[in-house]
Formats: C-alpha cells, structure tokens, sequence
C-alpha cells in the first residue's frame, strides 16, 4: 500500500514536472517564432525598396546594367527562398549586389545628391538596421531556446515532445562596418 | 531582454501602490496639520491639553478621509493623460516626417523598438536648441521617446540610435514608468512654480508701473498658489530620494546590449556633457524622464552619500568610464576620436515633384515680392519654399524654429559680413516703426496680410509673418543672418 501511495507521487511529480517543461519550451518557441516572424516583415521591405532603387539609379547610371541586373536578379532569388538556410545564402547573396551597386554609385555624383536617392538611402539604412536588430533578437532567442533544449533535465524528454533545436540567421552588413568590439563583463 | 513583461507589470503595480501610499501620508500629514492649527486659533482650549484632546479617533477618521479624497483626486487628474501632459508642457511635436532629420529619427526609433522585441515606441521633437532626451511611459502601456532639434542636428545616425538606445532601455525596464508618474504627480506642479519664480523675478528688472500693479492684484492668488505648489514640490524631492542613481547605469548597460555599440553611447553622451542641455523652459523639476538634468548644477556631477541621495543622474565621468571599459577604450582616443559633422555650406536641395506635371506647380504658393511659383526646397533638412528669382524664402513658424534650432550650415562672407553691419546700426537708437507699414505682403499660402517685425527682441532681422496661418516670409539672405546671428548669440559672442 505504501509502495503504492510512493509510485502515485512519484507519477505526479512527474507529470507536473513534463507539464512545466513542456509549457516552458513552448514559450521560448513562441519567442524564437515571434522573432523570426519580425526579420521576415523587413525582409519584405527590403524587398519592396529595390525596385524604386533601381529605378532611380538606372536614370543615372546608363552604362552599368549588369551591376543593376545582378542586383534585380538576387532579389527575385530572395523573395523565392523559404527556409532559413537558403534565405540566408540568398540574402547575403543581394547583400553583396547591393554593395557593388553602391560601389558603383560614388562614381556619379549627381545620383548620389538626387534627393530621391537620399531618401531611398536612408529608407534602406533603416531597413537594414532592423534586420540586424530583428536578427540579434532572434539569434538571442535561439540561443536561450536552444540551450534549454540541450541541456539537463530538459533534454531528456525535449526530442520526444517534439522539440529540436531552432536554426540561427547570420546575415552579413551591407555597410560592411566593423564589428563592434563589446565585453560584456 | 533583461525584464520580461511579467516583471514589468509586476515593478508596475508595485510603483502604483508605493507612490499612492505615499500620496495619502503626504496629505494625511499636511490635513492633521492644518486641523490642529486650525483649533488651536478657534478653540479655546489650550494647544497643549495633551495627545488625547489632539487625537480623538472620530477626527482622526475624518482627516483620513479627507486625504484619501484629496490624494485619489490628485492621482486621478494627474495620471489620466501622463504622455499628453508633459509633452505639451514640454512642448514636444511629433516628428514632421517630410523633414529629412524627423524622418531619422523616426526610423531610428523604429530600429531600436525592434531590437526590444517590437513593442512600440512613440515619438517626439522638442524644438529646442539645447540635447537632451527623454523617455515617458503611461499607465495604458504605451509609451514615447523625445529628443530636441539640438540632439538631432549635432549626434551622427549611430550616436542617436545609442541615446535612443538609453530611453529605450528606460522605457523596457519600466523605470521610465515609476519617473513618468512622479514627475506627473509633482514635477508638474514644480514645474509651475518655477514658471512663476521666472516670471516674478525675471521682470523685475524692467520697472514699468503697469506692471507693477497688475502684479500687485496677482500677488494674492500667487501666494496662495504658491505655498500649495512649494508644500507639493518638497514632496517631489522627497520621492526623487527613491529615483535612484542606478538607473542610469542600468540603462547605459541594456543600451549597450540592445545597439552593441558602446563607442557611439559614450560619444553622444560626451557630446552632451559638453553641450547645452536646456529644453526650451523646462524646470528641472521634470529632470528624472531625461537623459541628463537640463538644468544642471554641481550636485549631480559629485559624488557621495548626499548627492547619491537628492540627485537624479550619476555624473557623467562614472557612465563614461565604465562604456569606455566595455569598448576597451579610454577618455582620450574618445575625445580625438569623435568626428564632428563637418558643416556644409548653404545650399537647399531643390525637392523634386515626381508626377506632377508643371502645371501643377504654378498653381501652389507664388512669391509676395514678384509674383513667380514658389518651389520646394529643403532647408537644412526641412522643408520650406523657395522663390527661385528673388530668393526669399517661405516657411511655417515651426519649421523656421527648427532651421534655427540646426547648425549645420556654413555661411558665406558677405552673409558673416552684412549681419555684423546690420548688428552695428543705430536699429536699437531708431527702431523701425512697424505700426505703420504701408506696403503689408500678402501671406502667400492665405492671402491674410502679413505684419512686419523683428523675428526676436534682441536682433535686427526683420520678417514679414502671417498670424492667420503662421507662416514666415525671409527675404533673401534674412534667413541665413538669423542663423548666423543665433548661432553666434547662442556660442555667447554678441
Ligand atoms: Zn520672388
Ligand atoms: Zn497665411
């Protein structure tokens, strides 16, 4: 009987604790979700912009088609894409026809004052400044998700609930600046 | 994040009740007060008849309750509309996005809300020409960050985005919640009696009768008023004992995690130490919802257990030293690192009117002077109007504030040179008489005739301004020698 009441407990623990867990992993998720859900909106616009982009820079830039096709031709590559992995490599695939583009750019010194441009510019350096913030809100996401998931005692019960660690987006600048070197001590 | 929303709401509640609690001491103290004086003028019994005459329950129940009224009516009025109040006494704007600074602004604002995890994040413009920000939270959950038109035109994209970064931290730690209340319970009301000090000591100095009575019939009110806004303001100092110190520091770490960028946080905030921090009027009993104290004294630039406890800011020796830590980096390379923005010479940006045929554009604005269109430019980054042939300029009272606010433009000699004429006439001995102007402009927006007069008391730029609709006509070069002259009044060397 005593052994009975013991195992009763035993199974109660038990369940209220996989109950926790399972709510626990279910909230980070939400969070890791959430944060992935925040990159895609700005990837859309980024998106949006290059168009515009292009337009105003083709006035501008007559002999450098190929520059503004590479850049058209990784947008549409982008906007395919639907997993982390391949947006990832396609991204950073327009990341770098962007910054050819710009490359370019400073060879013509009226595009760079027409105020279309300018404004464009700074709509694209807002832009990319919220993929890289939405990203480091994801990748910290990831990273508190994934180290409950891999370490104990939640690891033991994570893969048979159904939880496997989340992926994390590294993108590169398109400004190219460099990393800022941060301690946190 | 370091606070969850759980934790937030959680700091939330606690604020609410440590603050109304505190509220219904304050009144509870000040009505028993007022009651034993009171009896002790109309009873006849002698004040010191003993603690039980002082204290029979039944008053003690009725002075309790007249300060739950007292102190629910004051929380009731002053946390109704936190945001609203103070930005209008502060008279913060929010950002004119066809104003290529407001639009940065904006988006940097935007930025830095995404890197807290989206929530969102109001903004507003101070049109004032010191730096300072601030941060305000209501108790909806809604909640705003404001800079001046200083800050904007004097930090680069990525200082703004670390001073945004601060607020921000204020705003997610809920700290800029617990000083939004405070400073809307009492600041305010601190804020009016530094308005009437102001105002009472500041004209003093020009002894004309008039007003010597008028003051006389105001004085009654005033001293009532202000010995109510003095026993409210003591209040307001005592509750800045909880606001602490730490804050600050708090802020400037979570800044650094949500940006990444401690270098550009140390510059703005070096940037600002050495600027002017005024904000227009503002009393420094609002100081607790800024980045720094605008009105700053010694107090809070010193150390020890006196001004840890009555000073709202660490100084900023202490927050600079420890960003400085965390870049691997020191005061000196700081200083010889940051590169001021190098100041253009005066050239408007002709905006371009995509899709509107030419037609179109002889139909807006024409000139007061002769007759031509008006076109869009953009002045220093807002947008005004142009007349391409005699080159005045047009723009509505706000943007005119805001250009002058901005100094980046350098001006050309003969500007340099025809201001210091014009400030060298006899216009102080002869001022222009502008009772009887006889050729009026008509306003170009509104047709109203324009009045004529200095633009400020103090320099001799005379402006022709629309008070039906509130625009400002500049002939040509007036606009540049008012700049000029601000400019010149504001680094002390008229
Ligand atoms: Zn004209
Ligand atoms: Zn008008």
């Amino acid at each position: 009987m005593a052994a009975l009441f013991i195992i009763l407990v035993i199974v109660v623990v038990a369940v209220l604790w996989l109950i926790g867990v399972y709510n626990g992993l279910v909230q980070l998720k939400m969070r890791v979700k959430n944060g992935w859900a925040q990159i895609d909106v700005q990837l859309k616009r980024r998106h949006d912009l290059i168009p515009n982009l292009v337009e105003t820079a083709k006035g501008y830039m007559k002999f450098e088609r190929e520059t503004l096709e590479n850049v058209i031709k990784a947008r549409t590559q982008a906007t395919q894409a639907t997993t982390v992995k391949d947006k990832e490599g396609a991204e950073n695939m327009l990341t770098g026809a962007l910054r050819s583009l710009f490359a370019v750019a400073e060879k013509y010194p009226d595009l760079k004052a027409n105020q279309n441009m300018l404004a464009l510019q700074e709509e694209l350096t807002s832009t990319e400044n919220k993929i890289a913030f939405a990203r480091q809100y994801y990748n910290d996401e990831v990273t508190r998700y994934n180290t409950t998931v891999k370490t104990f005692p939640a690891n033991t019960v994570a893969p048979a609930l159904g939880f496997a660690p989340e992926e994390f987006f590294e993108l590169k600048d398109l400004a190219e600046r460099e990393p800022p070197k941060v301690s946190f001590t | 994040m370091p606070y969850s929303f759980v934790e937030i709401e959680k700091e939330k509640t606690w604020v609410i009740k440590a603050v109304f609690v505190f509220l219904l001491v304050f009144y509870f103290l000040v009505a028993e007060l007022l009651w034993i004086v009171t009896r002790m003028f109309f009873s006849s019994q002698s004040p010191f008849a003993g603690p039980a005459q002082l204290f029979s329950p039944g008053e003690f129940v009725i002075v309790f309750a007249v300060a739950l009224a007292v102190a629910s009516l004051h929380w009731y009025y002053s946390t109704r509309n936190m945001i609203a109040d103070l930005t209008n006494l502060l008279d913060a704007r929010a950002p004119d996005l066809g104003d290529t600074y407001h639009k940065m602004f904006r988006n940097v604002v935007d930025e830095v809300s995404i890197a807290t995890g989206g929530r969102k994040i109001g903004c507003y413009v101070v049109p004032s020409s010191g730096m300072n920000a601030f941060a305000v939270s209501d108790l909806e959950g809604n909640s705003a960050i404001g800079v001046t038109e200083g800050l904007l035109s004097r930090l680069s994209r990525s200082q703004l985005e670390a001073v945004v970064g601060h607020e921000a931290a204020h705003i997610a730690s809920g700290d800029s919640f617990s000083t939004t209340v405070i400073c809307s319970l009492f600041g305010i009301y601190g804020a009016l009696l530094e308005g009437i000090n102001r105002i009472t000591l500041g004209r003093s100095g020009d002894s004309s009768k008039e007003r010597v009575s008028v003051g006389a019939r105001f004085g009654a009110y005033l001293l009532v008023v202000y010995l109510v806004l003095l026993v409210v303001k003591g209040a307001n100092h005592l509750l800045n004992m909880f606001i602490s110190r730490q804050r600050e520091y708090r802020a400037d770490a979570v800044a650094v995690r949500l940006t990444r960028d401690p270098v550009a946080l140390s510059e703005a905030l070096y940037l600002i130490s050495r600027g002017w921090r005024g904000v227009g009027v503002i009393p420094g009993s609002l100081s607790p919802i800024f980045i720094t104290a605008p009105d700053t004294d010694s107090l809070s630039e010193s150390e020890g257990i006196f001004s840890d406890l009555f000073s709202t800011h660490p100084p900023f020796k202490n927050r600079l030293n420890i960003l400085l830590d965390m870049a691997h980096s020191d005061l000196q390379s700081l200083k010889s690192g940051i590169r001021t923005a190098p100041k253009t010479v005066v050239e408007e940006e002709p905006v371009e009117l995509e899709g509107l045929s030419v037609d179109a554009r002889r139909g807006g604005p024409f000139c007061p002077k002769c007759g031509q269109a008006l076109s869009e430019i953009s002045y220093e980054g807002a947008p005004a109007m142009k007349c391409r042939f005699c080159g005045g300029v047009l723009a509505a009272s706000d943007v005119a504030t805001r250009i002058i606010a901005r100094e980046n433009y350098l001006f050309p000699g003969e500007i340099r040179e025809s201001s210091e004429a014009l400030m060298k006439s006899h216009w102080r001995e002869n001022p222009p008489n502008f009772f009887n102007v006889t050729d009026k402009l008509a306003c170009p927006r509104c047709r109203e005739a324009m009045e004529r007069g200095f633009f400020t008391y103090g320099l001799p730029v005379i402006i022709d301004k629309c008070f039906k609709c509130g625009n400002i006509w500049f002939d040509k070069g007036e606009l540049e020698m008012l700049q000029y002259l601000i400019e010149k009044s504001r680094n002390g060397e008229l």
